[in-house]
């Protein structure tokens, strides 16, 4: 019997593995390979670059240029005058004040966050508790409730809005907040159970049942590990944040001007005497920059936890 | 403490049923351990008892206590997993001390309690650590100190050594051992590994297809197995096993076939001329201990075969040897057959008073009266 100990070697411990000596990736990085494979991918990079950031930076110095000076054309030919244009300009923050003193901005601003927020939250809190069952739970018919769950996101927006116009019509939403909060919720939930069931499936089920045998109940594990998937509460509540936050159709549809938010606003500025690109480009600001702070701060947690549920065994 | 009681019990997924008819007493303070590979049953038999399956059907007390719907926590049984199930964002401490916060433990007691369980396992100075900082030896101990740190009325074991190495897992084999006699607490222990069951177990209870074939002290089960799959699960090497036909003569009986014949010994000769055997099919099981290998043809070595392999093993060999279409393991001593010797003719003996006679159909042991009795359960198989 004592060669079953010989005979079953295997280890378990862990061992750090060196890898492969050069990396490829290390190569373009450090220029060590092809030099220019190195600048054709840095000129791509640097292209991309470009053409995402010039968007927003026509969209902020548009919105700081005084009225009029923004689409004063230079003279043909003028490559030097067109550039000047671009960069040199006093700034001012006209358009932004009377966005908040004559447009009403900051109601709308509000709206949008109450909407956005309000529904990201739902959707996290309920989205953990279904996420969880369909997670964790054994019972009749799981696989097909969770394809249900899923499909109700592959109806285009367009389709159901009609439907839940006359819905929230008899029921009194329309325009109102809650109704807004309830509309994003419809396709932020299904949304929010799809990418928590990832996160709760990369926890081990052992960990809860270790709480459940050291005294907790089934509710006190839960909520036990629910700090192992908060990277993903953080990534999925932005991501609800967003998508509510950059909608149109709902809030042009069903919220009306007490529940306005600030894309519907935004395009309300385009007037019958005409277009005033500077309002417009500083309402796009007010609408941009609170997402993009957003982003900033939680970073780290989005890509750890979009990354995390995908690899993680 | 605890006494532990199957009362045919089963349990059903949606197609299988992993338990059937699972009748079984644990005596309070005993070490058992629930053997079978992988499937059997065992597993799903010890989650019924730490109530994270649900009991299908029939009843399973603890200390007399019916405690088929207890939640886990009401139950007061502490366990360890087979991944070890440490809490990722604790500490090693906390992770040790958490059952004891639950119970609203001074702190001061919590504090001792985790440090003495900590200098149980040799794990002090690990105690600030992280369980993804420990290595797989090191979260194992952790995973046991934190049911030592409890007074529960039974400590389950779910495979808790499987992942470690081979050296690692014969010193945890002593340790949990000498910790389960130390604090005398009724403890169920999983594996498919038949050595931690004959090394660890006071008793062992052996499980296939859901079905508890045989439960018996180690001993027991080693010696009068109740069938032939028992007989070939248990032992390393395992038990051979011989076809042939049973012929009666004027010396007693014999069992017979084209490389051997081999006389029943007087014991057993009652209880095999008793049995109904189908055609006068019988196997006859012998251990690799209990052969002996020889290159001359004479009384003492009856059974012939051609050597196939040799596998050295420090002090021993076993030496693989095919006779006609079967494999035979012979135990010998280093140095009986060379390398060299592959497809040499041998003559191999054997100790007559520890042949196995099994019913090829049933594949029930066939035993004499006396030993009969000493046999708990007897199941088809």
């Amino acid at each position: 019997m004592t060669s079953s100990v010989l005979t079953q070697a295997q280890t378990d411990e862990e061992e750090v593995s060196p890898g492969p000596a050069i990396d490829m990736r290390d190569q373009v990085v450090k220029g060590q390979g092809s030099r220019w494979s190195g600048i054709v991918i840095s000129g791509f990079i640097a292209l991309y670059v470009i053409f995402t950031l010039i968007p927003f930076f026509i969209m902020l110095t548009t919105a700081l240029k005084p009225a009029g000076e923004a689409l004063n054309l230079p003279a043909t030919g003028d490559w030097g005058g067109a550039l000047k244009k671009l960069f040199v300009f006093t700034p001012t923050f006209e358009h932004f004040s009377s966005l908040f003193s004559q447009n009403n901005f900051s109601k709308y601003l509000l709206n949008s966050v109450l909407a956005a927020v309000g529904s990201a939250v739902i959707s996290v809190v309920f989205g953990t508790t279904a996420a969880y069952a369909i997670s964790r739970g054994r019972f009749r018919g799981k696989g097909d409730l969770y394809f249900w769950i899923i499909s109700t996101r592959m109806a285009p927006v367009v389709a159901v809005t009609v439907p839940l116009y006359a819905i929230f019509k008899n029921l009194g939403l329309l325009n109102t907040i809650p109704g807004l909060v309830l509309a994003y919720t419809v396709f932020n939930l299904p949304f929010a159970i799809w990418i928590l069931k990832g996160f709760f499936d990369a926890v081990p089920y052992d960990i809860e049942e270790a709480y459940m045998v050291d005294g907790h109940s089934r509710w006190q594990a839960l909520l036990k590990i629910v700090p192992l998937v908060v990277p993903g509460l953080a990534a999925v509540l932005v991501l609800c944040i967003l998508l509510a936050w950059n909608d149109y159709i709902f809030a042009a549809v069903m919220g009306g001007e007490s529940a306005k938010t600030l894309p519907v606003a935004t395009q309300g500025l385009k007037s019958a005497s005409g277009i005033d690109w500077g309002q417009i480009m500083a309402a796009g600001t007010v609408t941009v920059a609170p997402m993009l702070l957003l982003g900033i701060v939680i970073r780290k947690y989005m890509v750890q936890g979009l990354t995390m549920g995908a690899v993680k065994q | 403490m605890a006494s532990l009681t199957f009362n045919s019990v089963w349990k059903r997924y949606d197609q299988v049923e992993a338990v059937k008819d699972l009748n079984l007493d644990i005596a309070d303070g005993e070490f058992l351990c629930l053997l079978g590979p992988s499937g059997c049953g065992k597993s799903s038999s010890l989650r019924m008892i730490a109530g994270l399956e649900f009991i299908s059907a029939g009843d399973i007390l603890l200390g007399g206590e019916r405690i088929n719907d207890l939640e886990p926590r009401n139950r007061d049984i502490a366990m360890v997993f087979e991944s070890y199930a440490l809490y990722p964002q604790k500490s090693v401490y906390e992770n040790m001390a958490n059952p004891l916060r639950l119970r609203k433990m001074s702190k001061d007691e919590i504090d001792r309690r985790v440090r003495e369980a900590a200098g149980m396992l040799e794990i002090e100075r690990l105690l600030d650590r992280r369980p993804s900082q420990l290595s797989g030896g090191q979260k194992q101990r952790v995973a046991i100190g934190r049911v030592l740190v409890r007074e529960p009325k039974a400590f389950l074991f779910d495979e808790p050594i499987a992942h470690l190495d081979a050296k690692l897992r014969a010193r945890m084999r002593g340790e949990l051992k000498h910790i389960q006699k130390r604090l005398g607490t009724t403890t169920v222990y999983v594996t498919h590994d038949q050595l931690e069951g004959m090394s660890m177990a006071d008793r062992i209870a052996i499980m296939r297809e859901g079905v508890l074939q045989q439960v018996g002290t180690p001993q027991e089960v080693f010696n009068q197995p109740s069938n032939v799959w028992v007989a070939t699960f248990v032992g390393d090497p395992p038990m051979n096993i011989l076809q042939g036909e049973l012929q009666g003569g004027d010396g007693g009986l014999t069992v017979v076939a084209p490389e051997f014949r081999i006389d029943v010994p007087t014991m057993q000769a009652g209880s095999l001329s008793e049995s109904k055997l189908a055609d006068r099919k019988i196997l006859v099981g012998v251990r690799p201990e209990a052969l002996r290998i020889s290159s001359i043809q004479d009384a003492a070595h009856p059974i012939t075969g051609r050597v196939y392999a040799v596998q050295p093993l420090g002090d021993v060999e076993v030496i693989d040897v095919r006779v006609g279409g079967d494999r035979v393991l012979v135990r010998a001593e280093l140095g009986t057959v060379a390398n060299e010797d592959v497809d040499a003719t041998v003559y191999l003996g054997y100790h007559a008073q520890k042949l196995h006679f099994f019913d090829p159909t049933t594949g029930v042991a066939i035993r004499s009266a006396a030993t009969r009795q000493t046999a708990v359960s007897q199941p088809t198989i």
